[in-house]
């Protein structure tokens, strides 16, 4: 039962993705945004770089901006649709429906982030890919970026790996969305623009000084982007990889966790408040 | 020709004895059981009560109406039977299963539709919208495109099935969410005012279909109205709640022979100012009146439940003794609305009106 659920969501959620247009449309239209932020945060790096006196380019660090600033963007672009599916299926009336069919309200959830995580994946790849030559060719640089089967596959792992702790980050947004009535929307923002500065996104961590580095140090979306690196940057080891990934994996395990027992703690005051159909502002 | 067959499917359950008896039975099966429910909110003016310990049961097969005015505590009753909302004290139950600790039992049982929000993205389909909704209960996709079919043909929806959602009218939205109701073969339904805003033919095929659905299979429904027409065109028994209070429940033949006497309508002119008809309220022998505001003709229609001739003709008297000019007046079997008003002395324009003071 829940399995149907989640695989009707999944198909909902492909559609919604792609703003209800065709799927050549729709994936042109959030290709633009990634591909955008990746060419403007590696030039913004390689200009601020190369005025520098002495210059102070480097390539691996370009790889390393160009990475981070591309799966920020895949990461931030579905770990908030559980939250979206909420707050947009209040003003629809899908959600409170799909809340009194048993057993739904999750695999929903999971479902919409899986199709988001699909079509995130797909236009995240296909920036990534078009800013490396784009950039290689404008720079003149050349970024030492791996790639092969193996490397892109191990990039892959990684990106699956990473929807437990994107889920529940995504789970712990809504458990919040369920029974709010302000900021539901905007809060996602907020978060991503966090997460930015926590995951090691555009900087390592060590940047931000104690106790912060530390609580970046323990995210899993910093791990994910270390183990990303590791597998897509020349000198990266398989050792590394496989290390942040545990890590990963571990951290997303936890987050996941944390993020459903808050999401079936807010169902049940939501439905005490009688906010479950409540449309908001 | 449609409240033609309107009325011939209500006939078994009001003419055939053996069926009423078969209803009438204290051990026919409860469906859903409602004990003291209590359900408050917090406001900014303090705790508003939208329900007032409430005592309910419904038996299987019956549709059963919740009629009162805007406000009365309707909806919070449908929303609280299908798990969307938890009471404050009290219980209910649905086919033996308690809303607060089994929700998911009551879930795989029950469904529920509004008339003021149809649900369905408004990019896909109907059909596509009604598919969605069908996974969620397990239907598998074949059972559920025959279920589509087949329902969608019951509400002429069959050529509208590959419009998108936002190109339907209101009238085929709302069949669209009538379809998805009882896609999960359901044992009890939840319809909370299912014709508002519709036309008059579309409203009478929706009754029509949701006849069928209790009297062929056995489905009880539960629908909240302040139709009193529609109460009265195809509920087997109905509860009048006002401000989170039942007030009477009974077959709606039943609670209209309860007043007696025929009630009195009277045309006025001109229009009463307001507070100017609350003698009439005080009269002996007047349980409770309406009035309603007929500007083309520039009058004043004022329906009072009365306990005989006598009450009568002293309201016909107060009018004109207050300068008003009685145009018309006759009397009329009791409507449920003069039901409502003998009950609380105030029709439902009235009580919707005091509600939004």
């Amino acid at each position: 039962m829940s399995l149907r659920a989640m695989v009707a969501s999944i198909r909902v959620g492909w559609y919604r993705e792609f703003n209800w247009t065709n799927p050549l449309t729709g994936f042109s239209l959030r290709t633009v945004g990634p591909l955008a932020s990746v060419i403007a945060a590696s030039t913004v790096y390689y200009v601020g770089s190369t005025n520098n006196v002495p210059p102070s380019f480097e390539p691996s660090r370009l790889a390393y901006i160009l990475i981070g600033a591309a799966l920020y963007a895949h990461v931030a672009a579905y770990s908030w649709v559980p939250t979206l599916a909420i707050a947009e299926g209040k003003w629809t009336y899908v959600f409170p429906q799909v809340y009194i069919s048993p057993h739904s309200s999750l695999p929903y959830l999971t479902g919409r982030t899986l199709a988001s995580f699909v079509t995130s994946t797909m236009t995240v790849l296909v920036s990534l890919v078009l800013s490396f030559y784009v950039l290689s060719s404008v720079f003149h640089t050349n970024i030492p970026f791996m790639v092969n089967p193996l490397s892109v596959s191990l990039l892959f792992l990684a990106m699956l790996v990473n929807i437990f702790a994107a889920l529940g980050l995504g789970l712990l947004l809504s458990a919040y969305a369920l029974f709010a009535t302000k900021f539901e929307w905007a809060l996602p923002t907020y978060v991503a623009g966090l997460l930015m500065v926590f995951s090691e996104a555009l900087f390592p961590v060590s940047a931000l000084g104690w106790p912060l580095s530390a609580i970046a140090n323990v995210l899993p979306f910093t791990e994910f982007m270390r183990a990303s690196r590791q597998a897509m940057i020349q000198g990266g080891t398989v050792y590394s990889y496989f290390s942040y990934l545990g890590l990963a994996l571990l951290g997303g395990i936890v987050v996941l966790v944390m993020g459903f027992l808050a999401f079936r703690y807010a169902e049940n005051r939501a439905r005490r408040l009688g906010v479950i159909d409540k449309k908001t502002a | 020709m449609l409240d033609q067959r309107l009325n011939d499917a209500r006939k078994p359950t009001e003419e055939q004895p053996g069926l009423r008896n078969v209803m009438n039975r204290v051990d026919a099966e409860i469906t859903v059981q409602v004990e003291g429910l209590r359900r408050e909110f917090d406001s900014k003016e303090g705790k508003v009560v939208a329900l007032d310990g409430v005592n309910l049961q419904v038996r299987k097969g019956e549709i059963f109406g919740v009629l009162g005015p805007n406000g009365a505590g309707k909806t919070t009753m449908i929303r609280i039977l299908s798990t969307l909302l938890l009471p404050t004290a009290g219980k209910a139950g649905v086919m033996g299963f308690d809303v607060e600790h089994e929700p998911e039992k009551i879930r795989a049982v029950i469904n529920m539709a509004s008339g003021a929000e149809r649900a369905g993205y408004d990019f896909i389909s109907a059909r596509g919208n009604l598919w969605f909704f069908s996974q969620l209960y397990g239907i598998p996709t074949e059972e559920a495109h025959r279920r589509i079919n087949e329902l969608s043909d019951m509400l002429g929806l069959q050529n509208y099935l590959d419009r998108k959602f936002y190109a339907l009218s209101t009238g085929y939205k709302q069949r669209v969410t009538l379809v998805r109701a009882f896609i999960n073969d359901p044992k009890v339904v939840f319809l909370d005012e299912p014709t508002i805003g519709l036309d008059v033919m579309t409203a009478l095929s929706i009754r029509e279909y949701i006849l069928k659905q209790a009297k062929e299979h056995g489905r009880t429904i539960l629908l909240a109205t302040h139709n009193m027409a529609e109460v009265d065109a195809i509920c087997n028994r109905v509860a009048i709640i006002d401000k989170g209070k039942i007030l009477a429940c009974d077959t709606p033949a039943a609670l209209k022979r309860s007043l007696g006497a025929p009630s009195l309508v009277l045309e006025v002119s001109p229009i009463p100012a307001p507070g100017s008809l609350e003698p009439i309220g005080k009269l002996e022998g007047v349980k409770g009146y309406t009035s309603s505001v007929d500007e083309e003709r520039g009058l004043s229609r004022i329906q009072v439940v009365v306990d005989g001739d006598g009450s009568a003709q002293s309201v016909v008297d107060s009018v004109r003794k207050s300068g008003m000019t009685v145009v018309s007046n006759w009397r009329q079997q009791a409507t449920l609305e003069e039901v409502f008003v003998a009950l609380v002395g105030r029709g439902f324009r009235e009580r919707e009106h005091e509600a939004a003071q």
